[in-house]
């Protein structure tokens, strides 16, 4: 645990709840950007941020600093997605409409021809979809490999698995992956 | 090497973790065979762009606001919660007293929470305490004190847990552990329990991957 984290967490179990704060405001952006690997809807991953934050606040009182913090807060994070991905159904109280997507997307492949940019957007769309479709335990490793760029190790850690088990899991994830797009690809 | 052994290859190639010995078998197949070579690519290709994937954030207006919204969920959360303790209390009051005095509490504390929104850790310490704030020892161990009244023994057990890296189970318990063991040799055997593959190989048995990186075949079948 760094020296900082540390003594905030120390400081909030002593009674300065400013200091959780500031933990938030050091940590809300990795946490977000988990949670949106997770969901691919900016409200939901808000929400879902507002929601580990909220169990951090609770149990923060009885951490007691034997893992650094952010592994800790990474473990509440991931879990929270885990059981968002099981939830079967979702109220939505906000139209998507007000969460505008970003535009430059579109700027970041100048190579691509106009109706390539096209395709390929419909492609991104179809995989985000299709990482969706995957079973939760499957969708975490999946995630944790791909795109947070963690070790096979550091995500059987995190999940308290063995390693040939999250092995097993990136292997049908990919498999299913690929199966789903399948119709998408042969366009 | 045939293409549909080739196929199931693919993702273990990709993940990285085939065997170094399939690798070079699974490259002279890709070699000479177009269809593969041209899932193998496809493959990258959408794993490529997953990575690539940007994540969007909310509109700022909304973003700025993260920390009051957390605020204001954790104070509606210590307004039930210290409702309710004070109700539990007054359970031993005659009927009449206590109902005043959950009427007088709510009053209190909905007013706290509403008036006050700006100011919001603050909101809570008053909520917990009558005496002025600041002055030990009554400022001392409020964080703490109210994360453990909002927290349940089952939610903190569970979020406990995760501090301790303990080894567990494979995720897929065999189930049919007879069966599998005959499917198996026991030379791969050994090495299922040495390639640290613990679970990887019974849940590929399950789902129809039988020869997939993990150590399912033997090298003669491999090899044909």
């Amino acid at each position: 645990m760094t020296n900082e984290d540390l003594e905030l967490v120390e400081s909030f179990q002593k009674g300065e709840i400013e200091s959780f704060d500031i933990l938030v405001k050091k940590y809300q952006d990795r946490v977000y950007d988990i949670a949106y690997r997770y969901t691919h809807d900016p409200e939901d991953a808000y929400d879902l941020s507002q929601e580990v934050f909220e169990k951090v606040f609770k149990a923060l009182g009885r951490f007691r600093k034997k893992s650094s913090f952010y592994t800790w807060l990474y473990k509440i994070t991931v879990n929270a997605c885990i059981d968002y991905s099981r939830k079967a159904k979702k109220i939505r109280s906000i139209s998507m409409e007000e969460w505008l997507p970003p535009q430059e997307e579109l700027h970041t492949e100048p190579s691509y021809s106009p109706e390539a940019m096209l395709e390929l957007k419909e492609l991104k769309k179809q995989i985000n979809q299709a990482i969706k479709q995957l079973p939760p335990k499957q969708r975490a490793v999946f995630i944790m490999k791909r795109q947070e760029g963690l070790s096979l190790e550091e995500i059987a850690q995190t999940l308290g698995r063995s390693v040939g088990t999250i092995k097993a899991h990136l292997s049908h994830a990919t498999h299913k992956l690929m199966d789903i797009l399948d119709p998408y690809l042969k366009e | 090497m045939n293409c549909k052994r080739s196929r199931k290859l693919i993702a273990d190639y990709v993940n990285g973790f085939l065997e170094p010995k399939k690798i070079r078998k699974f490259k002279e197949h890709i070699a000479e065979c177009e269809d593969c070579l041209q899932e193998l690519r496809e493959t990258e290709h959408i794993l490529q762009l997953i990575e690539e994937l940007k994540v969007e954030y909310p509109p700022e207006v909304i973003w700025k606001n993260f920390l009051p919204d957390l605020h204001k969920r954790i104070q509606k959360e210590a307004v039930i919660a210290f409702n309710k303790q004070q109700k539990q209390r007054l359970y031993l009051l005659p009927g009449w007293l206590a109902s005043t005095a959950i009427l007088v509490l709510t009053i209190l504390a909905s007013a706290m929470l509403w008036n006050n929104e700006d100011t919001a850790p603050m909101k809570i310490q008053r909520i917990y305490t009558s005496e002025s704030k600041g002055t030990p020892p009554e400022s001392v161990i409020i964080a703490g004190e109210i994360s453990r009244i909002l927290i349940t023994e089952s939610e903190a057990a569970e979020i406990e847990k995760l501090e301790d890296f303990t080894y567990t189970e494979p995720i897929f318990p065999f189930q049919h552990e007879e069966e599998y063991s005959t499917k198996i040799s026991d030379k791969n055997q050994d090495k299922i329990n040495t390639d640290n593959n613990e679970g990887y190989i019974e849940f590929m048995l399950e789902n129809g991957f039988e020869d997939i990186g993990g150590s399912s075949i033997t090298d003669s079948e491999y090899y044909d």
